[in-house]
């Protein structure tokens, strides 16, 4: 399912949110990174057809979103998470699910049961499918959010922030879950967690202030910060002029990993990490 | 089909829901042993089985609502919790009639308790009159009388909660049920459906369908939407009225939804 985007802008009274963005995704899955209020949920919503935009057009599967045909031809297929969703609490785990799936138009109660269970053991909440969600753990509510996302055999998925609040041992199950997807259908996944995208998305889109600053491979995303990441070990203040990307105490003071143009005094050169090449990018849109 | 079926489904489920939540069980249940003592005062005066049961209908019509709107009036604003809304809007059966699925899903749980009182009434009515006819009587004025009113007051109040705070919103009901059935505007003057064709009390179809005597119909503000209540032509025109305004009412919720995000 190829999705084009082209020319998108998306205003807010005043107030640009999203400023003649271009992007295409198609196959297999995105990684969409950015700092806060650079416009990536805007840009989800926008997608899942929750939001118009001011300008521009989104085009899914050839299927234009202006239109009322197009809208409704992206919700059949769409499978999507908001960033934060509030579950009804008075529902079961596997009620929820089914209700969901009853509005996305899986219409036969047997596929429906089936595909519910078969979802809840997924996200590893089979046993714990009738209790009432007022009940989960925030964890447990967000794996019941993906489950549902992943209902009808969606052919896009878009996930806004999906591993937040989960334990590491959860965030691997749902790498597993999204990489499974990946093979066969578009997902496009909006984080902050930059190991969910190095681990799971080939390819990435990094958004600041409403406009797209990369797009295309993981791997040239963190090659941006190709010998420019280093390891410093000081007792002194830290580095200036770098951007610092990790900081731990040691014995004898601290060690800092940076991103820098020129090496800091003392610095070792180390192979650079997306994270690194995040860094190194905002770092040259926004010196300090 | 399908998406009556779906539909069906959505209100199930709403259904459930609102039967889970104490609230509308510490609303109406109070509310219903009310109707039973309003109920059992209009039958004192029945002189026939179809005029019982519409003056009983009329007398519950003036306070069932009032509870169904105060309990009711969070169902749509539930559906607005963050990113709920925008999870709802992103599927295929969306829209107004969803809204209107959970609204009768709602109602429906809402107006349980009051179904054996309305039975109890009419069996009541059924020894008194001596007339078994009394008990399908009452039910068809439960339909055509009460019902109407119910789902005008749950629309209304969904409404009024996605632009005011729940609790603003359940308080405001009450004034806002007896300003559309009982407001008298010679006493103070103020715009009000009471005696025209909009008013959700039923007198229209409990005169048409029942021979009960209106109280104010056909003296309404508005003399060409007030006419006398006339049989089955008034009784027909006051029931798709009250439906057309339940109808804008959640077309209305619809539009309040869509303009939050």
């Amino acid at each position: 399912m190829d999705v084009a985007i082209t020319g998108l802008t998306k205003t807010f009274g005043r107030r640009t949110v999203l400023d003649a963005v271009d992007l295409e995704f198609g196959a297999g899955m995105t990684g969409l990174l950015g700092p806060n209020g650079a416009g990536k949920t805007t840009l989800m919503r926008l997608l899942a057809g929750v939001l118009r935009p001011s300008s521009g057009a989104l085009v899914v599967g050839g299927h234009d979103l202006r239109t009322r045909a197009g809208r409704a031809f992206t919700r059949r297929v769409l499978g999507y998470l908001p960033q934060h969703l509030d579950l009804y609490p008075d529902l079961s785990a596997r009620e929820f699910l089914d209700y969901i799936a009853l509005l996305k138009g899986v219409d036969d109660a047997r596929t429906r049961r089936a595909d519910v269970a078969r979802l809840l053991d997924r996200v590893g909440l089979a046993d714990s499918a009738d209790l009432r969600l007022g009940g989960f753990s925030g964890g447990m509510r967000r794996r019941v959010g993906i489950a549902q996302a992943l209902l009808g055999d969606p052919r896009l998925v878009i996930v806004d922030e999906p591993t937040a609040g989960l334990d590491p041992e959860e965030r691997m199950r749902f790498r597993s879950l999204l990489a499974g997807l990946g093979e066969r259908c578009t997902v496009v996944l909006s984080t902050h967690v930059l190991d969910d995208v190095a681990q799971t998305c080939p390819r990435v889109a990094v958004l600041a202030a409403g406009r797209v600053v990369y797009t295309g491979a993981t791997s040239g995303l963190t090659a941006y910060a190709q010998d420019r990441t280093y390891l410093v070990d000081t007792d002194g203040p830290q580095p200036t002029g770098a951007a610092v990307t990790n900081a731990a105490a040691t014995p004898e003071g601290m060690r800092y990993r940076v991103v820098a143009d020129e090496p800091p005094p003392g610095a070792v050169p180390v192979a650079a990490t997306l994270e690194d090449g995040y860094a190194a990018l905002m770092r040259d849109i926004h010196p300090t | 089909m399908k998406g009556v079926a779906a539909l069906l489904a959505v209100a199930c489920y709403e259904a459930r829901m609102a039967a889970r939540g104490r609230g509308v069980w510490i609303g109406m249940v109070p509310m219903a042993a009310l109707a039973l003592l309003v109920g059992m005062g209009r039958l004192d005066g029945a002189e026939s089985a179809r005029l019982n049961a519409g003056a009983v209908a009329e007398a519950l019509t003036l306070v069932v609502p009032v509870g169904v709107g105060v309990v009711l009036a969070d169902r749509l604003r539930r559906g607005t919790a963050a990113g709920l809304g925008d999870l709802l809007d992103s599927v295929p059966l969306r829209g107004a009639a969803r809204i209107g699925a959970v609204l009768a899903g709602g109602l429906a749980v809402a107006l349980l308790p009051v179904l054996p009182v309305t039975a109890v009434l009419g069996a009541a009515a059924a020894v008194r009159t001596g007339d078994a006819a009394a008990l399908p009587w009452t039910a068809l004025a439960f339909l055509v009388v009460l019902l109407p009113a119910c789902a005008w007051i749950t629309a209304l109040a969904g409404v009024l909660a996605l632009v005011l705070p729940a609790p603003l919103a359940r308080a405001f009901v009450v004034p806002a049920w007896f300003w559309a059935v009982a407001w008298n505007p010679r006493l103070l003057w103020a715009p009000t459906p009471v005696g025209t064709l909009l008013v959700p009390s039923g007198e229209y179809p409990a005169q048409a369908w029942f021979g009960t005597t209106p109280s104010w119909a056909g003296n309404g503000q508005v003399g060409w939407l007030s006419p006398a209540a006339d049989g089955t032509v008034t009784g027909l025109a006051n029931l798709a009225c009250v439906l057309l305004s339940t109808a804008l009412l959640i077309g209305g919720a619809r539009l309040i939804m869509m303009g939050k995000r």
